[in-house]
């Protein structure tokens, strides 16, 4: 006799091995055939549901790969890195990273180099879209940085909802073409986008910007203080000061404190 | 220990229906006559502020039931503190008149799969599930409801019957019985098990809730599909089940293809016919 943790390992091997057979759950009564084809119930209602997740959060890339090889990703992705978290909608989030390994092991993948990038895009849209922090209004950060004056110890804070991404093709274009009926033409060329997710009052909003936003952004999460931001831009051609408003009005900085307070 | 709520908040509710994102905007709009509206604690674990601000003021309203599904009861892992923490706050903010979950398994050994597992039915199982139960019950410091879920299989290592595995981790750790009819319905097709003895054997002061849903059959069992509208056979089971514990808060339970708010409605009103007609309530 298996005690319950016995029974629920072999379970859920019954379930994620599709040819495991042993430790098959027992078959209902009357039927002898029935053990496998429960387990296969149950495999099939697991992989719709997670299948369904990703769909949700990954339409572009679905459409990229086809509903059949989307499919087949999204069952090794359940069985190669099922997740510990017991809220399905979080599931995914991970998913960039095992298309990109599966990108160097499968050739017909290795073809599609912008996919992880065009993923980890559809992944920052969903996880702002979700993101349930609340948002200092704008009047307030201004208000308390005309306060704070320009200290060397002010911090900045991001919006918790901002992603920075850096690709190096054009996967915001190619995103957008795939959610049209129509795809247009796309150059493949070798570019460098940096781009920032974000949501602003409920909605989720994107933007490719240029070298200096970004580094502005990426240095103030890390948690550069002021006094580093100056020492930084201070040969630069970028005015620090309009970096920074263009930030705050944006809803990328969205508080200020003293960090010595 | 904690009491099924049956007589204070919730004793006078019949039918009620799932909030569900199609219907929402109606319901806050249009306020239709209906006894109550069950929340997917899982959907708004984590909402904004606005999202749960509109939900206090449908409180206001309606009476809310809270139900969730990935506490993972059953599992052998340890309980999962961060989601319960996340359902104390839902808890604390929303006031339902009932807080439910499966009598399930979702994971175990890290792994968790977001699907409602059968558990073997025996005294290991009894007091591993009691136990947890009563822990969250402490946490949340009130009772909750466990629910009787569907099965597509069945385990050799199980002793008892199904009523019986469910009365008894009622019976142990203090909780109260959320009794799906259509589940019961489910389980006595796909076991060859007689449902109406089911009803019959479980104690009526256990039972806090109860839901209907629509089924579908494929490849010689019933899944408990929640896509259509209640079979006539589970009608017939409800009708019997009202007989026996008189009034009690029911669910319409439509989560896949949601149709018309008019059709749940609709649906609503057969329960609420059968109540009256058994009940005079």
């Amino acid at each position: 006799m298996r005690d319950l943790a016995g029974i629920q390992k072999d379970f859920l091997k019954s379930i994620l091995t599709a040819e495991n057979k042993t430790g098959q759950p027992q078959p209902p009564a009357g039927s002898s055939e029935a053990g496998e084809s429960s387990a296969a119930i149950y495999r099939d209602l697991v992989a719709t549901n997670h299948l369904n997740a990703l769909k949700d959060v990954y339409p572009v890339c679905l459409r990229l790969l086809g509903e059949s090889y989307f499919s087949f990703l999204a069952w090794n992705y359940l069985r190669d890195r099922p997740t510990a978290d017991p809220d399905l909608n979080r599931y995914g989030h991970d998913f960039p990273g095992f298309l990109e390994h599966e990108a160097g092991v499968r050739e017909e993948l290795g073809r599609l180099g912008y996919l992880p990038g065009v993923s980890r895009f559809e992944w920052s849209l969903y996880a702002a879209s979700r993101s349930s922090a609340d948002i200092i209004p704008l009047e307030e950060t201004i208000s308390r940085l005309t306060e704070l004056g320009d200290k060397d110890t002010v911090l900045f804070r991001l919006n918790p909802s901002l992603s920075l991404m850096e690709f190096s093709c054009p996967v915001v274009r190619i995103w957008e073409e795939n959610r049209l009926p129509e795809v247009g033409e796309i150059v493949l060329d070798r570019v460098t986008e940096k781009v920032v997710v974000w949501k602003n009052m409920g909605d989720v909003l994107y933007r490719t910007v240029d070298d200096e936003s970004f580094n502005l952004l990426r240095l103030v999460r890390e948690g550069a203080p002021l006094r580093e931001l100056n020492r930084i831009y201070e040969n630069r051609e970028q005015d620090l000061e309009r970096l920074i408003a263009q930030s705050i009005s944006s809803g990328w900085i969205v508080g200020v404190k003293d960090a010595v307070r | 220990m904690f009491e099924t709520d049956r007589s204070s908040r919730a004793g006078y509710l019949r039918a009620g229906i799932g909030l569900r994102d199609p219907h929402l905007r109606r319901i806050i709009e249009d306020k239709p006559d209906i006894d109550w509206l069950e929340v997917i604690a899982d959907n708004i674990i984590d909402a904004d502020e606005p999202a749960l601000s509109r939900l206090e003021k449908l409180r206001r309203d309606y009476p809310l039931s809270l139900h969730s599904v990935g506490t993972s009861i059953g599992s052998v892992d340890p309980l999962n503190f961060d989601y319960l923490k996340s359902l104390k706050r839902l808890i604390e903010r929303l006031d339902p008149f009932s807080v439910s979950e499966h009598l399930c398994w979702s994971g175990a050994h890290g792994v968790h799969l977001h699907d409602l597992f059968p558990l073997p039915m025996n005294e290991e199982t009894v007091r591993h599930v009691a136990g947890r139960v009563g822990r969250i019950q402490d946490f949340f410091g009130r009772q909750i409801l466990i629910e009787n879920v569907s099965a597509y299989t069945g385990f050799e290592e199980s002793e008892m019957s199904e009523p019986e595995f469910i009365t008894q981790i009622a019976r142990r750790s203090g909780s109260g019985i959320l009794l799906d009819v259509n589940n019961i319905f489910i389980n006595s097709y796909n076991f060859g098990l007689d449902a109406v003895k089911y009803v019959d054997d479980i104690p009526g002061e256990l039972v806090g809730e109860m839901h209907l849903g629509g089924g579908e059959q494929r490849e010689g069992f019933i899944l408990d599909a929640h896509n259509c509208r209640i079979w006539d056979e589970v009608w017939g089971l409800y009708g019997h089940a009202v007989a026996r514990f008189g009034t009690v808060p029911t669910l319409i339970e439509w989560d896949n293809d949601i149709p018309e708010l008019e059709v749940l409605l609709d649906e609503a009103d057969k329960a609420n016919k059968i109540i009256e007609s058994k009940c005079g309530t």
